[in-house]
């Protein structure tokens, strides 16, 4: 998942095939973005109106548009929901994520494992650090990219992405001493 | 864990297929009619970034515009402080958009729903039922979010699946009597008025029954109207003509609520029942397209008042509010007026907020229901 992919120009910049163009190449990006802040619950409300600002905005959409699209996106996000109410959604869908894995056995009930305690601790991050180490670990961005979206320079991106790792450390050693080795890979009954 | 290797490159290789959107071959064609109904931008009064998204209005008509990809309705402001539009008005421009607007193709129905409410311990009501006298332990709130998976075919099965509960006492005391009563975990969580017992902690998955045998009315067939069970099947056969749909809500509640001896002719429902009727199968029924419509057109016939201006949510969400005078009991209704969904219901006793469920999503699916392990 690259973001580095330079649109192509093959359509008439306004036109409804530069339109639909620009929707088949980032609409999963943005959709994938959106669930990250809110969950799955709201991402399509979410998608569908960051490509209707891109559509009012399409003379100042730039060439390389990933990271326009997700600031778009994240305005949204700002402008409608609450912080509060922000934290509950996608708490809720990174504990669903973890406690609906499918049932695995050995190595890769090892890997599920793991994935459920770095979902675990994901949740419990602050919204700040968590959006970081999403841009860069689960939506391809490059570092340029997610300091253009976050409005930080580079120099601060590279200091709020060590914060955050440190604290996502932090909770993952709290959740694997917490982790009851008898009930390894089960959900919560 | 591999974070000792590289912690982005972990989580890069654990990234959730949930982030990835669901197939839906109408998508783009909608966005595209959406974004090409809105008005452009003024020339100089372009915001440095995304612009706010809702138009707000003190005053303002919703207007429905025919698109190429159905009916949209627009919120287009028309002046300063012009009357707001009737609810009559507002209601019958969304259920064109609701009736015009989707297709409706897909295997299953879908809602996610969360609920809150307040609610009162009484100690262990299934060992010994309390006195009609008992005072309540303690005091608690809980959130319910739950999906509601409805099969259209009978050859499928429909699920409510329990994703989480979460309750608190209201206060210190409440904390210290919960302490005192053992801290039992809940038992039941209610999802838009209906109470679903937790024989196993959530997530849980419940299946659903299609029909209902008289015999075995315990059997689970969420939804419900007004507090009386609807099975699915029931909800495929409403009429979608609003005054044949009147008469089959008429129906439903009269028989569940009249005796045997009491005759039906000449008798109907008051208007706050027919509200919570069409509330409950706007926000947690599989009704057509069509059905949903006439469900607003029947609710623009009932002497109903609707907010001056935008409200919001629980979530932050704008949307206009109906309700109808029920006395100390409220229930608002809140549409998003640009897409006909509703948005969210609140309970309101003696004007404080006392409850509410919001429709975080809604709509027709080919996904199949993802479930939890265990089955309550």
């Amino acid at each position: 998942m690259s973001s580095r992919e330079p649109r192509a120009e093959c359509a008439d910049r306004g036109s409804t095939e530069w339109f639909d163009e620009l929707f088949g190449r980032y609409f999963a990006r943005v959709y994938a973005y959106a669930v990250t802040r809110v969950g799955g619950a709201l991402a399509e409300e979410v998608a569908s109106e960051t490509f209707v600002i891109a559509w009012r905005r399409r003379d100042v959409v730039p060439e390389v548009p990933l990271a326009w699209l997700i600031g778009v996106a994240r305005n949204v996000i700002r402008e409608q929901w609450r912080q509060a109410a922000r934290q509950e959604l996608i708490a809720a869908e990174l504990h669903a994520w973890a406690t609906t894995s499918p049932p695995v056995a050995g190595d890769v009930a090892e890997l599920v494992v793991d994935r459920n305690v770095l979902l675990r601790a994901l949740a419990a991050l602050p919204e700040r650090d968590r959006e970081v180490l999403m841009l860069l670990g689960w939506h391809g961005l490059s570092p340029r990219e997610a300091a253009e979206v976050l409005g930080c320079s580079r120099p601060a991106l590279t200091m709020r992405v060590h914060r955050a790792r440190r604290h996502l450390d932090r909770h993952i050693d709290d959740a694997t001493r917490d982790a009851d080795p008898g009930s390894k890979g089960d959900t919560d009954e | 864990m591999s974070r000792k290797t590289d912690l982005l490159a972990t989580m890069a290789a654990v990234r959730p297929d949930r982030l990835d959107p669901p197939a839906d071959p109408g998508r783009l064609e909608r966005i595209r009619a959406l974004a090409m109904s809105k008005p452009e931008p003024e020339p100089g009064r372009v915001p440095a970034r995304a612009p706010r998204r809702r138009i707000r209005y003190g005053g303002t008509t919703v207007a429905a515009a025919a698109l190429v990809a159905g009916l949209i309705v627009v919120a287009r402001p028309t002046g300063q402080d012009t009357d707001p539009p009737s609810a009559r008005r507002t209601l019958l421009a969304a259920a064109t958009t609701l009736q015009e607007g989707d297709t409706a193709a897909g295997r299953y129905w879908t809602a996610d729903l969360s609920t809150y409410t307040t609610a009162s311990y009484l100690g262990d009501t299934a060992a010994k039922p309390p006195p009609p006298t008992a005072k309540p332990l303690y005091r608690f709130s809980s959130t319910c979010r739950a999906r509601l998976w409805a099969a259209r075919s009978g050859r499928d099965t429909s699920w409510l699946v329990v994703d989480a509960v979460t309750d608190r006492r209201l206060s210190g005391a409440d904390e210290r009597a919960w302490l005192r009563a053992g801290a039992p975990r809940p038992r039941t969580c209610e999802i838009h008025g209906m109470s679903v017992g937790l024989r196993a902690a959530p997530p849980a998955a419940l299946a659903l029954q299609r029909t209902m045998r008289t015999t075995r009315r315990e059997e689970p067939t969420y939804p419900s109207a007004a507090g009386v069970p609807i099975t699915l099947d029931q909800i495929a056969a409403l009429p979608p003509d609003p005054t044949a749909l009147k008469t089959a809500l008429d129906e439903l509640w009269l028989g569940s609520t009249a005796s045997a001896t009491e005759p039906k002719a000449g008798r109907t429902p008051p208007p706050d029942v027919t509200f919570q009727q069409i509330t409950d199968l706007l926000v947690g029924a599989p009704a057509p397209p069509a059905v949903q419509a006439a469900l607003y057109r029947v609710l623009a016939g009932l002497p109903i008042d609707r907010s001056h201006g935008i409200v919001t949510d629980r979530l932050g969400r704008h949307g206009v509010a109906f309700w109808t005078a029920t006395g100390a009991m409220n229930i608002r209704l809140i549409i998003d007026p640009r897409t006909g969904r509703p948005l969210a219901v609140e309970s309101r006793l003696a004007g404080e907020l006392d409850g509410y469920t919001l429709v975080l999503r809604q709509g027709w699916t080919d996904t199949v229901p993802t479930l939890p392990a265990h089955r309550l």
